[in-house]
C-alpha cells in the first residue's frame, strides 16, 4: 500500500503537511518569524528524514521486543546525519548514525540479542533509505534516559565549510596493502592489478620490498604511489627505495579510512 | 563522523609486526575519530587472554627479555576497549588452542565467527585482514 501526503503552502509565511496519520493529523510549519539566518539553519527536510527514521526504526524494535517477550521500559534514540559531495559536486546526505537504548531486564539480555541482530538489517523506512544513504545502527540494553534535544534552530552552528577532501596525490585506484616479505605478493599484486591504476601500501615485513636495493622492481610494478611505513624501516636495517612515500600510523590511517577508494590486502 | 576499521587478526604479538600493525592502525584510526574493531581469530586468539606469570627463575636473558615484553600488546588492547573499540575473541579457535577458559584481558569479548564477528562486519565500512 502506497502512501500520499499533501502540503499547502502560504506564501513564505509557512505550511501545512496533512500527514494523515490518526497519531499526528498534520504538521503545521511556521516560519514568518524567522530570521534570515535561522532559516539558513533550519535543515528542516534532514530534521523531518531523521523523525521518520527514528520513528520507523523504534516503532519496529518496540513490535519486536514486544513479541520477543521482552519487557524493556523505556526506548530513548538519537539519529545524526552527515552530508557529502557526490560525483556532480552535489551536496547530499550520505550518512545516518543511529543509536538506541534499551531499558530491559538483564535477564533477558538472551532475547534482547535475538531482536538487536535482526534490527541491523534496518526497519521499513531506514533499509529503504539505506538504497542511497548509509545507516550505521548502535542498539544497547540499559539504563536509558532521554537523549539531548535536537539543536533548536537558534541553537544551530552556523554551516561549517566543507571539508577538503583528501586524495592521494598521484592516482586513485584501489589501495594495496602488503605486510609480508615474500616476493610472491607483489606476483600477486601484479595479476590483480592489471592495466588499473593502483597505489601500494608496504607495512611491516612488506617494508622489505621498498628497500633501496629494489627500487627498480618496485618502480616496474607500475604504482601510482608506494607508501610504506617508516617505522617498519629502522628494525630491520633497512634504507627506503628513494621513490617511495614514508608515512606513520595516523597517515596508514588516514589511507586506509579516508583516502583509498578500497583497499584490498595481498 | 567517522568510519568504523574492524580488523580481523590472525598472528600473535610475537610470530610477526602483523599484531602490533593491527593494534597501531586501529589506535590511529580512534585517534582520527574513526571506529576501530579488532576481530582475534585463529592465533590472534593468543593475545586475548591475561598473562600468567611463572613463579620460578625465567632462565631468559634480561636483553631478549625486554624484546619479547616490548612485543606484549595486553595493554594496547584495553587500552583500545576502554576508547570504544570492540575487542573479541573466536572462542573456537581458542578451544582448539586448549586456552578457552582462561581469563580475558579487560576489555576482551568472548565471541564466535558466526554471531560476534558477523555483527562487526555489517557494522564495518572498511575489513582488512592482518596476519599469516
Amino acid at each position: 500500500m502506497g502512501l500520499t501526503l499533501t502540503l499547502e503552502r502560504k506564501g513564505n509565511q509557512g505550511y501545512t503537511i496533512a500527514v494523515g496519520s490518526a497519531a499526528l493529523p498534520e504538521i503545521k510549519i511556521d516560519i514568518a518569524a524567522l530570521t534570515p539566518e535561522q532559516k539558513a539553519n533550519e535543515h528542516l527536510g534532514g530534521r523531518l528524514l531523521l523523525c521518520a527514521a527514528l520513528a520507523c526504526f523504534t516503532n519496529t524494535l518496540a513490535a519486536d521486543l514486544t513479541q520477543a517477550g521482552v519487557e524493556f521500559k523505556t526506548i530513548n534514540a538519537r539519529a545524526e546525519i552527515e552530508k557529502d559531495k557526490d560525483s556532480a559536486l552535489r551536496t547530499h546526505y550520505s550518512h545516518v548514525d543511529l543509536e538506541v537504548n534499551v531499558d530491559a531486564p538483564e535477564s533477558q539480555q538472551a532475547a534482547f540479542e535475538g531482536v538487536r541482530r535482526g534490527l541491523l538489517g534496518g526497519s521499513l523506512v531506514t533499509y529503504s533509505l539505506e538504497q542511497g544513504i548509509e545507516f550505521d545502527y548502535d542498539i544497547k540494553r540499559g539504563p536509558s534516559r532521554p537523549f539531548d534535544q535536537g539543536s533548536a534552530p537558534e541553537a544551530s552552528p552556523p554551516p561549517s565549510p566543507p571539508e577538503p577532501v583528501q586524495r592521494y596525490q598521484g592516482g586513485e585506484g584501489p589501495l594495496f596493502l602488503i605486510t609480508a616479505a615474500d616476493a610472491a605478493r607483489l606476483e600477486r599484486l601484479r595479476l590483480m592489478a592489471g592495466d588499473e591504476e593502483f597505489n601500494l601500501l608496504l607495512a611491516a615485513d612488506g617494508a622489505y620490498h621498498a628497500r633501496a636495493g629494489a627500487g627498480e622492481a618496485l618502480k616496474a610494478l607500475g604504482a601510482d604511489k608506494v607508501f610504506v611505513q617508516a617505522e617498519a624501516l629502522a628494525p630491520r636495517g633497512l634504507e627506503p627505495s628513494p621513490d617511495v612515500v614514508l608515512v606513520d600510523y595516523d597517515r596508514m590511517a588516514s589511507l586506509i579510512l579516508e583516502e583509498a577508494e578500497r583497499v584490498v590486502v595481498l | 563522523m567517522g568510519k568504523t576499521l574492524t580488523i580481523v587478526l590472525t598472528a600473535g604479538s610475537q610470530e610477526n609486526q602483523d599484531a602490533a600493525l593491527a593494534v597501531g592502525l586501529a589506535e590511529a584510526a580512534i585517534r582520527r575519530g574513526h571506529r576501530a574493531n579488532i576481530f582475534l581469530y585463529g592465533n590472534g586468539c593468543n593475545l586475548a587472554n591475561q598473562e600468567a606469570p611463572f613463579g620460578g627463575p625465567l632462565g631468559i636473558r634480561q636483553n631478549l627479555q625486554e624484546h619479547l615484553d616490548a612485543q606484549k600488546l595486553g595493554q594496547r588492547l584495553t587500552g583500545l576497549a576502554q576508547r570504544g573499540a570492540q575487542v573479541v575473541t573466536c572462542h573456537t579457535t581458542e578451544y582448539a588452542r586448549g586456552t578457552e577458559g582462561l581469563a580475558y584481558l579487560p576489555g576482551v569479548q568472548r565471541g564466535d565467527v558466526g554471531h560476534a564477528f558477523t555483527d562487526l562486519l555489517v557494522g564495518s565500512d572498511v575489513l582488512i585482514g592482518l596476519g599469516r
